[in-house]
């Protein structure tokens, strides 16, 4: 993971939105209806949609469990900004990031047993590596910062028809 | 988010509805814990309403199903919902549960009669 120091900008040329949301768990679903809204707004298919709305409340739920360990009271930045055919979801606390799981392990050679009983942990992290098409982890100059992109399908029925 | 629906013999139905994210998860996995350490670990869970699920839903799923399998019944999804299947197979755990799309093959499964794949086609 490359490690990339910077302070995370107020403002990106491009941005859609910026959320500042509590660090409570019921956050995560928010951020994701609101990003979720936007990928169905500007057109784009219902499983791209639904894959960053998913990532989305993944990424802030991290956010709110291991750079806060779930205490209320601290803030949440959620940025999503659409260009060039992609939509980069970048959500931002101000803990110390996580401290394992990071790459998150494949399932791939896992047994039907060994799914079973493998416990809660990593789902999350490796659903986002699946989903989206580029995922990283960047410590910041206050804490840790969760980018995800994914390239997106525009619908047929929404495309603009050139002159 | 989540209600039970009905009871045939021994076989619990509930429906899970809206949102099985973060924030409702380990209420929802509580829930269906005490059904298991009341007796009833033959579960139906209908998810046709189901319009999302994380990482925390599917962890309370499992965990349920472990219970379950642990008391000698089951854990059968219902109806899962096309939008959400991905989550549950890009996990794998698609080979996991028993997911059928009608209501007696779930009770087949559930009552132990028939497989998730016989009963599926």
């Amino acid at each position: 993971v490359p490690a990339v120091v910077r302070p995370p900008p107020e403002r990106e040329a491009g941005t859609l939105l910026t959320l500042r949301l509590d660090s409570r768990l019921e956050s995560g679903r928010e951020a994701s209806r609101v990003v979720g809204g936007l990928c169905r707004e500007a057109g784009f298919d219902a499983a791209t949609c639904y894959a960053v709305e998913l990532c989305t409340a993944e990424a802030v739920v991290n956010a709110v469990r291991h750079g806060y360990e779930e205490r209320a009271g601290n803030v949440v930045e959620v940025i999503a900004d659409l260009s060039e055919g992609a939509i980069v979801v970048s959500v931002a606390d101000d803990g110390p990031g996580l401290t394992s799981g990071w790459p998150p392990p494949s399932c791939e050679h896992l047994d039907q047993a060994a799914l079973e009983e493998r416990a809660g942990g990593g789902w999350g992290l490796l659903m986002m590596h699946r989903l989206m098409d580029r995922v990283e982890l960047l410590p910041t100059v206050r804490g840790t910062k969760l980018r995800l992109v994914k390239h997106l399908r525009r619908l047929p029925s929404t495309r603009k028809e050139q002159p | 988010v989540i209600e039970t629906v009905s009871s045939v013999g021994n076989i619990t139905i509930l429906r899970i509805s809206g949102s099985l994210d973060a924030s409702v998860s380990m209420q929802v996995g509580e829930a269906l814990s005490r059904h298991v350490a009341e007796g009833r670990s033959r579960l139906v869970l209908d998810l046709q309403q189901l319009e999302f699920i994380d990482s925390s839903g599917l962890s309370a799923l499992l965990a349920a199903l472990r219970a379950t399998r642990r008391e000698g019944g089951d854990l059968v999804l219902l109806r899962l919902p096309s939008v959400v299947r991905p989550a549950i197979e890009l996990t794998r755990l698609d080979r996991v549960f028993s997911i059928v799309d009608d209501e007696p093959a779930a009770l087949a499964v559930a009552a132990g009669r028939v497989g998730a794949t016989a009963a599926s086609g």
